[in-house]
């Protein structure tokens, strides 16, 4: 009962931030976060496999191109092309997967390096289609929409887009919530300890793997279609191999395997090197220490550290129900 | 055709860097088991360190080197002893343990030395002339200095004692240990020699491109592409690789444009992986 607590509380905190947070940087913060939240919530389905894709960034930056052309190129409406930018990076993370996840750990780890790479290349190379190093202008906000007790919602605003992106990551995570939680969760968990004993009994690994594989790359495209639209501009720079690996570290130090932890990771680290503006060029060392000691000091994350607090009240409860 | 000799030598020159930086990877990986994204900080310090000696402290370029490697390899060991070997049952943690001291290194550098690019007082050594084109001396010479250390590194690991202690741990650590031998210290040594190889390669290579601290992102991603084409854990497959990626890239830059240049080589990886996943010399699982 606790736990769903912490959960609804959450959710009304989110909710809520655009009416208390005014300030539109803050928004925009918001916004930043989320799109991280949805990043790492999908990623952690495919690291408790076991296997580390560093493309995450990449099938991003998949869906944001595929939204900012879909819209800027055909004049298909914003709500078409973003679940379009989803099934398209899901399509392409499925052939990606079925292509590389036979090959073990490091080999998938830099198979989907050189294809984060490759995707990069081509955005900046093939300059009539993708705009090259500069990118894609001019993407316009979501048309607004008319809601049922009239009115309209508008997207144009940060806040509107806020919680729009509220919605779609409210959507991710409730799902990735569903699957770890759930009998696939532990299928994903025994491929991760000894894929060849699941195998053994009868789990079909590889069609799991792709499955939940190409499910995190649709998520991934929804995160980048909704930056492209709230940014209204996007380039190359914006998903290369450091924010792949941003992703990864989001995961670890939140603690990788649960529904919480990577949701902590990406609200922890994002917001962390705002509060430390004021030492602007340390900000990314500030970072890498803060992994670097998570993996030493408290290998299960922020999790983990919670861990005796849960424990702690567990033991409460046990008591006042014996009194 | 008058552009394939210069063409070829240059992609000869480029393979011996990659060839440097990846069997330093190659050997990292054999020992510990870990790939390390941290490679190319380790060679863009190495290059740092070297400008520091030449243009700060009027050091002879060949004493800066060997000055600048072995100073490298000694942070790499430290390293190894600090953050990989407290880490040491968990090779997903090790990984982005490494991830996570590349962007350290990148960032303190740009503290230290600032972001711009840096470019190293290096009087032309002159060209040669091979065919109908010059061909500058500075770049052969690179080759010469690389394959004097692959070589080194070749002899030590079959002929000493502690290059079969290396093998040995590559091969089967717990049988290496049960014979007695120190896996921690292997592993030091292990890490130690890999980074100081980035470190020479930095250092080669400072002179002739710019020093800056993103300037070992490049060298290192091909040399990924280098132990993953040639097998990873492959001395002869790196050497191999290493070679194979230089000249292509050398003839996808002259013949395609410098965008494909690097796009080639990354295609190069993925159809090794799905053909071929254990590399072209790698052995087999």
């Amino acid at each position: 009962m606790r736990a769903r607590a912490g959960w609804w509380g959450a959710i009304a905190g989110g909710i809520l931030f655009p009416v208390v947070a005014r300030d539109p940087y803050l928004l925009q913060l918001g916004v930043m976060i989320l799109l991280n939240v949805i990043l790492a919530s999908s990623l952690n389905l495919v690291m408790m496999t076991g296997q580390i894709p560093i493309s995450h960034a990449a099938f991003m930056g998949l869906g944001a191109y595929a939204s900012a052309l879909a819209v800027t190129r055909a004049g298909i409406s914003f709500w078409v092309a973003l679940p379009l930018a989803g099934i398209i990076a899901a399509g392409i993370g499925a052939l990606l997967g079925l292509a590389t996840l036979r090959a073990r750990g490091i080999y998938f780890a830099m198979a989907t390096f050189a294809f984060g790479e490759v995707v990069r290349m081509v955005f900046i190379g093939w300059v009539s289609v993708f705009g090259g190093a500069n990118g894609i202008t001019n993407v316009p906000a979501p048309a607004p929409i008319a809601l049922p007790w009239g009115g309209g919602m508008n997207f144009t605003s940060k806040r509107g887009f806020y919680w729009l992106t509220l919605a779609v990551t409210l959507a991710v995570v409730w799902c990735s919530g569903r699957l770890v939680r759930s009998r696939v969760g532990n299928l994903l968990r025994s491929l991760h300890d000894s894929e060849s004993l699941a195998e053994s009994v009868g789990v079909r690994s590889m069609r799991l793997k792709c499955a939940v594989f190409a499910l995190a790359c649709g998520a991934s495209g929804l995160a980048g279609s909704l930056y492209a639209h709230h940014f209204r501009y996007i380039s190359p720079q914006s998903f290369t191999f450091v924010e792949s690996v941003q992703v990864i570290v989001f995961v670890v130090v939140g603690g990788g395997g649960t529904v919480a932890g990577p949701i902590l990771g990406a609200v922890f680290l994002t917001a962390l090197p705002e509060l430390l503006r004021s030492a602007v060029e340390y900000q990314r060392l500030i970072f890498a220490v803060v992994l670097i000691g998570t993996l030493l000091f408290c290998p299960r994350g922020i999790v983990g550290l919670l861990e005796p607090l849960r424990i702690w009240r567990a033991g409460r409860r046990q008591a006042a129900s014996h009194a | 055709m008058a552009e394939f000799v210069p063409t070829l030598l240059n992609g000869l020159v480029l393979g011996a860097v990659y060839v440097l930086v990846a069997v330093g990877l190659s050997l990292i990986f054999s020992v510990m088991g870990v790939v390390n994204f941290a490679h190319g900080g380790f060679l863009m310090l190495g290059a740092f360190v070297t400008w520091t000696l030449v243009t700060r402290h009027g050091m002879s370029y060949v004493v800066a080197l060997v000055l600048s490697t072995a100073l490298v390899g000694l942070l790499g060991a430290a390293t190894e002893r600090l953050v990989f070997q407290p880490l040491g049952a968990n090779p997903l943690h090790m990984l982005v343990a490494s991830l996570g001291l590349a962007i350290l290194f990148e960032d303190a550098a740009m503290i230290g030395w600032g972001a711009e690019d840096q470019a190293f007082p290096f009087a032309s050594l002159g060209t040669v002339r091979i065919g109908e084109v010059r061909f500058p001396v500075e770049r052969l010479g690179l080759v010469v200095p690389a394959a004097v250390i692959i070589g080194g590194l070749w002899l030590f690991l079959k002929r000493t004692r502690l290059g079969q202690a290396l093998r040995a741990i590559a091969q089967d650590r717990d049988a290496a240990v049960l014979q007695g031998m120190n896996p921690g210290a292997v592993n030091m040594l292990g890490f130690g020699m890999g980074t100081a190889m980035a470190g020479a390669a930095g250092s080669l290579i400072a002179p002739i491109f710019m020093v800056s601290p993103f300037m070992g992102e490049v060298p290192m991603m091909k040399a990924f592409v280098v132990v993953v084409v040639g097998g990873l854990g492959s001395l002869p497959g790196s050497v191999l690789g290493g070679l194979i990626v230089g000249v292509i890239e050398s003839f996808g830059a002259t013949y395609l444009g410098a965008v494909f240049q690097n796009a080639v080589s990354f295609l190069l990886l993925m159809v090794v992986v799905i053909v071929r996943p254990s590399g072209l010399l790698g052995f087999r699982e």
